[in-house]
């Protein structure tokens, strides 16, 4: 045969079929690209310096592979399957298996040629405004190559066994075919399918119990933060289980139970669509189930990742109300005010202006008294409430205001009246509830790790004192207790830098001064100080990579989606153009035919999304509840940002079906 | 009155660019009266299935009349058409035309569904019309799970559902093998005897010879007719036979 008989047969094949084609090189191309870029932020030559991102980055490169992989394998099943016949013909016409094969594979290597090709010259072109996106998130500088050769290898080697792989597949499924079967696969393809209740019982069953999961779950759980994760993705599993279980056979399921209604069904609406459901839902389950879950995907991340990054600001503001919170104790005996006056006379002497200086101090009390009372209390005085709050409030000797739940309160013999409760509310409990951990507070705000459950107390100083002594000599008599006591006085300065002083290094300053202080004093001291301009730049630097990521890959999935769409119109265009003649000769007519039909194409559209906006309804607690470990805590900010996820994603969904309906429209048409 | 009048029916097809026109009927003329069991025989080619078309008003016709119980069809609105199809016409086709996602039942059902009637009466219709056309017992099983023949007499009864007036075969027999056609045609017997109007395009000699009536179409025009009369099939046989050599014979002396 004429040498160049393989090739030129190749390409006519792609050209005739370029309406399935030319998406799934698209989509080659695309994904390549997507791979490529996303492998380059994770290249350490780009962002050298950020550590975790680059991990996060990593992981994702390689999941996105395997997406991509099982997506295009997918993808190329159908484009066989509707190449069935000409495949047939082929073989009528004295092409061996050997013959086939090679036609495939010269197939394989144009669609990488152009696919891959395609794909590596897009991401290399789009790859830096793609990265100066990400440091634009992230907050930081961005510096590192225009080309990144090991990621362009990578995506060569990746891609070029995926498309190799294709080509196995494909070459086995038209090997083992004979001619015959080829040519009449399109019809035998037709059959309807029968009920599965096991499959579909299991699917409510698996999908009711990650719901379940999702919904109840509560914020605090037994140990430490991995499990809730571990928890989310058991819940992630077993709803991806269920959306298959049910596509698969639950969507047949109840149909077949509608058409055993008679009444109900031989109506003509019902009639003609029930009947052209549960055929659709025979052939499409799979696609619908995979667009389901891409859709899923892209809502809770984009929906999470937006909020988290729109909640950066209030999650700053909570860690650290004040542009600088440093806050010091120790066993020493020290003149605090005068040491804090002389750390801000230094910084004032650095250049810097210090505004809404707040000073105050909490008395931390733990204890048990066996069989009595045990507590882990804070305490504030009235003048700490009023610096924080701006509110004057007179308290009598042995007067408390707190969180406790109950009227009185005895501490180690020490009667205390409860006169009024801190609500959660309250500006000084909202206040200092984040880093002092108040009981309660985890109901709302999620977990608060080991430091437990504390109750917040306001009493006049002299009270506090008397309560102060009694612990300290409870817990120095009572040694065997000693593990569970710790009393210590916090004193904390908190202030504001006009903007454009630099947080960071003015509390470096604070800090060393106090530090420099007790340097040779053996006195337990401690200290922990914070500041908004590197905590911001730390949570951007997470949640800007997080955000990338999300709508990164919210924009792949999306054009998988619209892909999958796009088959699913071409193919069921095809199938309806014959049913809808035969409709019309027994007396359908035209308009309601094509109402009919038009209804059910959108119905079996928008089944997935629906299904999907449900999944994130029923993942929005726990989700909620995850974002609070990452320190989003505002759940209506979370709820806007998911409405508006959905929203946007409706509304691109709506545009990919309106515009491959058209496709549907004009085959059914001609 | 006769139940179908055809006049000087005229259909031409014009290209859509407006270039070659092709007169696929140049001005039929017949009658069929009630009860009557009509063949349309003719080359491919020779606008047979055109005249079919017309008379189911799948296609409007550029010149002439059809009417229906004395109404002329190209009176009824585009928008009632596929209703007046469903009430006074039955279809039969060469390739079944059954939907896969139904059922047998719910092929035969379709035109009852579709004029809105109830499901308690499709049963009482349903059950004596297949017991007759013997697939009673295939009316749970899709149409790719039954052979042929078994799929034209589902299309028969789905044709006659609905009791039509006409019942419009387009080459019937042209998809079945020989034991299935002879089935088929002993149906359409029994249906003519019992007084069903029926009117059937076919290249069959054989399945013309059960009419009680052949039409000949040629380029367009009714070219001759045969009355079965008090003949035996087998001599009805003959006569088809010769008048189609005939036919044919004049096609070489022009």
């Amino acid at each position: 045969m004429n040498k160049g008989f393989y090739p030129r047969l190749a390409w006519d094949c792609l050209r005739k079929n370029r309406r399935f084609y030319t998406p799934y090189l698209v989509t080659v191309m695309g994904a390549a690209a997507g791979f490529y870029m996303l492998a380059t932020t994770a290249d350490p030559k780009g962002f050298a310096d950020a550590g975790d991102v680059r991990i996060i980055m990593q992981a994702c490169t390689v999941v996105l592979g395997l997406v991509c992989a099982g997506f295009l394998l997918y993808a190329s099943g159908f484009l066989m399957r509707q190449r069935g016949r000409e495949f047939g013909l082929y073989a009528v016409l004295g092409m061996t298996r050997t013959n086939l094969t090679r036609l495939l594979l010269w197939e394989t290597a144009y669609t990488a040629l152009i696919g891959l090709g395609g794909g590596l010259l897009l991401g290399v072109l789009f790859d830096r405004l793609l990265l100066l996106l990400l440091a634009w998130l992230m907050g930081v500088e961005l510096d590192g190559p225009f080309l990144y050769g090991k990621c362009l290898l990578l995506t060569a080697a990746a891609f070029g066994a995926i498309l190799f792989l294709i080509f196995l597949v494909n070459a086995t499924k038209v090997g083992f075919m004979r001619p015959v079967d080829l040519m009449t696969r399109q019809s035998a393809g037709d059959k309807i399918p029968k009920a599965r209740w096991l499959i579909a019982l299991a699917g409510l069953a698996l999908l009711g119990a990650g719901y379940a999961i999702a919904i109840v779950t509560p914020a605090r759980m037994e140990s430490v933060e991995m499990d809730i994760i571990e928890v989310f993705f058991l819940a992630v599993l077993l709803v991806i289980l269920g959306t298959f279980a049910l596509f698969l056979a639950g969507t047949v399921a109840g149909l077949l139970l509608l058409r055993r209604w008679k009444s109900y069904y031989y109506r003509t609406r019902h009639f003609i669509a029930v009947s052209g459901l549960i055929h659709r839902m025979g052939h499409n389950a799979a696609g619908l189930a995979i667009i389901c879950v891409l859709s899923t995907a892209v809502l809770v991340m984009v929906s999470s990742t937006v909020s988290l990054y729109a909640g950066l600001e209030s999650h700053v503001r909570r860690s650290c109300p004040r542009d600088v919170l440093c806050e010091f104790s120790s066993e020493a005996e020290t003149d605090w005010d005068a040491l804090l006056d002389e750390a801000m006379d230094d910084v004032r002497a650095a250049g810097y202006h210090p505004q809404n200086v707040v000073r105050y101090r909490y008395w931390e009390c733990s204890w048990i008294q066996r069989g009595v009372s045990s507590g882990n209390m804070a305490f504030l005085d009235a003048a700490g409430y009023e610096a924080i709050t701006g509110r004057e409030i007179s308290l009598a000797p042995g007067q408390i205001l707190t969180t406790w739940p109950e009227d009185t309160l005895s501490i180690l013999g020490v009667e205390l009246d409860v006169a009024g409760h801190l609500e959660l509310e309250d500006p000084a409990a909202a206040y200092l509830g984040r880093s002092m951990g108040l009981a309660g507070i985890d109901q709302q705000y999620g977990d608060l790790g080991p430091l437990g459950e504390r109750d917040l107390a306001v009493a006049d100083a002299d009270t506090i004192e008397e309560l102060w002594r009694a612990v300290r000599s409870y817990c120095e008599t009572d040694l065997d207790l000693s593990y569970a006591y710790g009393t210590y006085i916090d004193h904390l300065i908190e202030f504001d830098l006009p903007a454009g002083e630099d947080t960071h290094a003015c509390r470096v300053l604070v800090e060393r001064y106090v530090v420099d202080h007790f340097y040779d004093l053996e006195t337990g001291f401690r200290s922990g100080c914070r500041d908004t301009g590197t905590l911001r730049a730390e949570l951007m630097a997470n949640y800007g990579s997080l955000l990338f990521l999300g709508l990164f890959l919210g924009t792949l999935f999306l054009g998988g989606a619209a892909l999958l769409i796009y088959y699913k119109q071409l193919s069921e265009g095809y199938e309806d153009r014959a049913r809808f003649a035969v409709l019309e000769k027994v007396g359908l007519d035209n308009r309601m035919a094509r109402r009919s039909i038009r209804s059910q194409i959108s119905l079996v559209c928008f089944l997935p999304l629906l299904t999907a906006f449900c999944h994130m309804a029923a993942a929005f607690p726990l989700v909620d509840k995850l974002l609070g470990i990452w320190g989003m805590y505002d759940t209506g900010v979370f709820a806007l940002c998911s409405l508006i996820s959905a929203a946007a994603f409706a509304a691109l969904y709506g545009a990919v079906y309106a515009l491959t309906a058209r496709t549907y429209t004009r085959i059914v048409r001609s | 009155m006769a139940l179908l009048e055809v006049e000087n029916l005229q259909k031409t097809y014009t290209s859509r660019f407006g270039g070659q026109s092709v007169q696929a009927l140049a001005g039929v003329s017949f009658t069929v009266e009630d009860g009557q069991y009509t063949a349309v025989m003719g080359e491919s080619g020779s606008g047979k299935t055109t005249l079919l078309n017309v008379l189911a008003s799948l296609d409007r016709p550029t010149a002439g009349t059809v009417k229906l119980e004395g109404r002329d069809m190209a009176t009824v609105p585009e928008a009632e058409l596929a209703a007046f199809r469903r009430d006074n016409l039955g279809f039969v086709f060469q390739e079944f035309n059954l939907l896969d996602t139904f059922t047998i039942r719910d092929n035969i059902c379709l035109p009852m569904v579709l004029a809105g009637r109830s499901h308690r009466e499709m049963g009482e219709r349903l059950l004596p019309l297949v017991r007759r056309l013997g697939i009673g017992d295939i009316l749970d099983k899709y149409p790719y799970e039954v052979s042929g023949g078994q799929k034209q007499r589902a299309a028969v009864a789905r044709a006659l559902i609905l009791s039509p007036r006409l019942v419009l075969a387009d080459e019937p027999t042209g998809a079945l093998d020989s034991r299935s056609s002879d089935e088929l045609l002993r149906i359409f017997d029994d249906l003519a005897a019992a007084g069903q109007t029926l009117l059937m395009v076919t290249h069959s000699v054989k399945a013309a010879s059960h009419a009680g009536r052949v039409l000949f179409i040629k380029d367009g025009v009714l070219f001759h007719q045969l009355c079965r009369g008090a003949d035996s099939q087998e001599r009805f046989y003959g006569r088809i036979s010769d008048a189609l050599s005939l036919l044919a014979g004049g096609g070489r002396d022009e």
